[in-house]
């Protein structure tokens, strides 16, 4: 299921923006003043989720948030078992899956996360409970190649920075050199 | 929690002597989270794999299970890494603390299947008589200082592992280098063989 939000008939300059529910840390709102989408906490998807603004869900999605662009923020309430693909994404609530975020992603301390983060930049506040593994290798997000679930030997060559080290699935890391450098 | 104190490591300092900027690294912390840990560790190229260990334990060990189930059901589920998967560094921090010696032959023996030669495993050891009831979070500050938060003041008696004892368990490691710090913690950097 493709899911996108209709602004045809209102341009952006006059689209009302939708404020959802405060989240307990005033700061964790993107500070935005372009068009948000709200997935409400009584609202379940299944399926690819894409389209054109931010978005802010406080419901439940399984399968895919597709939003390279925008800014991806999960709600306290919001459930997510997916891949998250964003410009910045902040996670308050549960996250099952990758993140992917262009140019940051942030766990405020409600957080749960299970899955490998990819991005510029990388925040975890105290408390979060995160499981997985940061990718600092200094690599942009966009090169990130989510390889398929379950898959068991995963190439990469981190022996360099910049190298094209393919990512590893989630809670996988990346086969090194044997032969590489000695810490 | 007890306030949190500035310590010295003169264990993490040998440690971080060995890591280079021109390389990536691939570390493993079975920490928790913290803030400050992965700001320390963003200078350098890194994979970063955060477990939080102990507390997946806890967990794992106050769920019903249908049968009675040993510590490699246990860690093999908590550590699911695949046998090509190689760590450069593991932060073991003081878990060591927290596991009899038979629990930590059979950690010890999982986290080996994910060593090369050369791989760095940092362990701080407590010799007091007792230990908080809960691992102390260990935040780096920087190469040479980190702050010890102990979650709490209830204390229990420590396993005051011999150093013998530690050697054997670590028989596929030899010892880098090994520092009895002030405060009752002996910090090891291991070197896989």
């Amino acid at each position: 299921m493709s899911w996108k939000k209709s602004n045809k008939d209102n341009p952006p300059i006059q689209t009302p923006i939708q404020h959802p529910p405060q989240p307990s840390a005033p700061q964790s709102q993107p500070p935005s003043a372009k068009e948000q989408a709200l997935i409400g906490s009584s609202i379940k998807i299944e399926g690819s989720l894409s389209g054109g603004e931010d978005l802010f869900v406080e419901g439940h999605i399984d399968g895919k948030i597709e939003l390279d662009q925008h800014n991806v923020t999960i709600g306290t309430n919001g459930r997510i078992k997916a891949d998250i693909h964003g410009r910045s994404i902040i996670v308050m609530g549960e996250v099952k899956g990758n993140l992917y975020g262009s140019e940051q992603i942030i766990l405020r301390k409600s957080s749960k996360v299970r899955g490998n983060l990819f991005a510029a930049r990388v925040s975890l506040e105290d408390g979060s409970d995160f499981k997985g593994s940061i990718d600092m290798t200094s690599k942009p997000a966009a090169e990130a190649k989510p390889l398929q679930k379950d898959t068991t030997a995963v190439e990469a060559k981190p022996l360099q920075k910049d190298t094209n080290a393919v990512k590893p699935p989630s809670h996988q890391v990346p086969k090194q050199d044997k032969s590489g450098d000695k810490v | 929690m007890v306030s949190p104190t500035v310590c010295k490591s003169l264990g993490l300092n040998a440690l971080l002597d060995t890591v280079q900027d021109d390389r990536t690294y691939s570390i493993l912390d079975l920490g928790p989270a913290l803030e400050d840990n992965v700001q320390f560790w963003s200078q350098f190229s890194c994979w970063l794999h955060i477990q939080d260990f102990y507390r997946s334990y806890q967990e794992w060990k106050a769920a019903p299970k249908p049968e009675e189930e040993c510590e490699e059901a246990a860690f093999s589920v908590l550590l699911p890494f695949s046998d090509e998967t190689v760590f450069d560094i593991i932060l073991v921090w003081d878990l060591f603390n927290y596991f009899d010696l038979r629990e930590l032959a059979v950690l010890v023996q999982r986290l080996s299947r994910w060593c090369r030669p050369g791989t760095r495993l940092f362990a701080l050891i407590s010799i007091l008589p007792t230990i908080s009831v809960s691992p102390t979070m260990f935040r780096i500050l920087n190469r040479e200082q980190m702050i010890h938060e102990i979650p709490t003041q209830e204390t229990r008696p420590s396993p005051r592992h011999q150093p013998r004892d530690i050697v054997r368990l670590m028989a596929q490691f030899t010892v880098s280098c090994s520092f009895l710090l002030r405060h009752g913690i002996q910090e090891y950097v291991f070197v896989f063989k």
